[in-house]
């Protein structure tokens, strides 16, 4: 299992390797075909075989590919095919042509196994950094595909698409930020706390930090959260809900008003 | 519970990472206010170098060497490697010495920079963190960073100004990083500086390629793909 999720993403890097050593156009076009087509038969067996039983974890939860990923690492790779196939063709009549010269066309094969590499090994990953890492490398391998041909409009729409995207998984990383101090509260190691399956079964915890993400139990999302406890109980280990279950909305305590302590606050 | 979360604002550490979060603030609001394009990347180099210096507090305080090599690698590449490298592309090879172009006037960028200030306390402040501790000081402060940087790639016409905007955001984000939790596994924050050298090559090559073109590599030249 762990050795067909290896091969899933290592096989598109055949291209960037057949670019790499100087491969033309058919050769390499050939090498990324064959590298998906190889890519797409482990996905199957794997979706076939492996993944009915249970989710492959490994690695401290950086490897983890559960019946959903898998699905998608065929359909993704199923498409890296279906784009491999077809630019093999386009490329060969582009350089036969002139149109690309043999140096973009060596790059192009390359940055195209590394995006699909890059693509395909963000779904195999419980670890919420490392995802973002592969998410922001697939995208910037894309932009150089984007841009390949060096013309003022493909230019353009690369510089677009590089600093739209770029600056959208930036904030994504600000969120995966809040998600791991959420998360600083469970006795796991730093690893761990950033993957998403112990994240998911701890989500209804008190152990994850309660003012920056834990949704209250009965609380509308977006009450605002406010301590109505008295200073003497701790706020930080807490598990009071801040707002009135029955109702589900807050209001703030009337002043000269004591907040019954209830059993259970630290 | 994670080492970050002792650290309190009184502390000497907590004090200096406090400080230096200002003065990245300030460095933001500099590069949003300042019109040379030359001294705009100068002020990012100065808010890379406080960044490392936080770092650096941060590693003392936690005796921590993943986070010396981050602080090391923040003086290198952004203090010291980008602020290079843009200017020696811009000033010398492209002869560009001044950005006056913005699509709005100095005064309403800074104005709207100090709301963007004001917005990231209210959002931050009252609900997110425990009190006392730097992170509580220090949070909102990166997030109006991450405000600003985003102002700065809204306001600049020039495609080297975005993309020194999104690398302000990036200091933003890593600022939060250092004061919340300290610093993230290690795969992850190698794989993120690795993501970023590669982004900034991968846009300096689109931003060359694009002046070759253009003239002026400003954003307002780049309308061809209008739908």
């Amino acid at each position: 299992m762990t050795a067909l999720a290896i091969l899933i993403v290592a096989c598109p890097l055949a291209g960037t390797l057949a670019a790499a050593v100087g491969a033309r156009a058919r050769l390499a076009g050939a090498a990324t075909t064959a590298g998906a087509a190889v890519a797409l038969a482990a996905a199957i067996t794997m979706l076939a075989t492996g993944l009915r039983h249970g989710v492959l974890e490994g690695w401290g939860g950086f490897l983890y590919v559960d019946s959903l990923s898998g699905f998608f690492l065929l359909t993704v790779s199923a498409g890296v095919l279906l784009a491999a196939g077809g630019s093999a063709g386009y490329l060969a009549a582009e350089e036969a042509s002139g149109a690309l010269s043999g140096f973009q066309v060596r790059l192009y094969f390359a940055f195209f196994g590394l995006f699909a590499a890059l693509m395909l090994a963000s779904l195999e990953t419980g670890n919420l950094g490392l995802l973002f890492v592969l998410l922001e490398g697939s995208t910037l391998a894309s932009a150089a595909l984007v841009g390949l041909e060096g013309r003022a409009r493909s230019l353009e729409a690369a510089w677009k698409y590089v600093i739209i995207s770029s600056f959208g998984v930036t904030i994504a990383l600000a969120g995966t930020l809040y998600l791991f101090y959420s998360a600083s509260g469970l006795r796991l190691t730093s690893n761990l706390r950033l993957t998403w399956p112990y994240l998911f079964a701890n989500a209804h915890a008190h152990a994850l930090a309660p003012q920056s993400l834990r949704r209250t139990p009965g609380c509308p999302m977006r009450t605002p959260r406010r301590r109505v406890l008295p200073a003497r109980c701790c706020p930080r280990r807490c598990s009071i809900p801040a707002c009135t279950r029955s109702s589900g909305s807050w209001r703030p305590p009337r002043p000269g008003s004591v907040t019954p302590t209830p059993a259970g606050c630290c | 519970m994670s080492q970050v979360e002792q650290l309190s604002a009184t502390s000497a550490a907590g004090v200096l990472l406090d400080l230096s979060g200002v003065l990245i603030l300030l460095a933001a609001f500099a590069c949003l206010g300042s019109k040379l394009l030359n001294r705009y990347v100068a002020y990012y180099g100065a808010q890379s170098v406080v960044l490392s210096f936080a770092a650096a507090v941060a590693a003392v305080t936690f005796h921590s060497v993943e986070l010396w090599i981050l602080a090391g690698l923040t003086l290198a590449l952004k203090g010291i490697g980008i602020p290079l490298a843009t200017r020696r592309l811009l000033v010398q090879r492209l002869e560009l010495k001044r950005d006056v172009a913005m699509s709005t006037g100095l005064s309403t960028a800074l104005i709207a920079g100090g709301a963007l200030t004001a917005f990231a306390y209210l959002v931050t402040r009252p609900q997110l963190l425990p009190h006392g501790l730097v992170a509580n000081a220090v949070v909102p402060l990166s997030t109006a960073v991450i405000l600003l940087g985003g102002l700065a790639m809204v306001v600049r016409r020039h495609t080297v100004a975005q993309l020194i905007g999104w690398l302000i955001v990036e200091n933003g984000v890593f600022l939060g990083a250092i004061t919340l939790v300290a610093t993230f596994p290690f795969i992850v924050e190698a794989g993120i500086f690795l993501d970023i050298v590669a982004g900034v090559l991968i846009m300096l090559a689109f931003v060359s390629g694009i002046t070759r073109q253009l003239a002026e590599a400003s954003s307002t030249e780049l309308r061809e793909l209008r739908g």
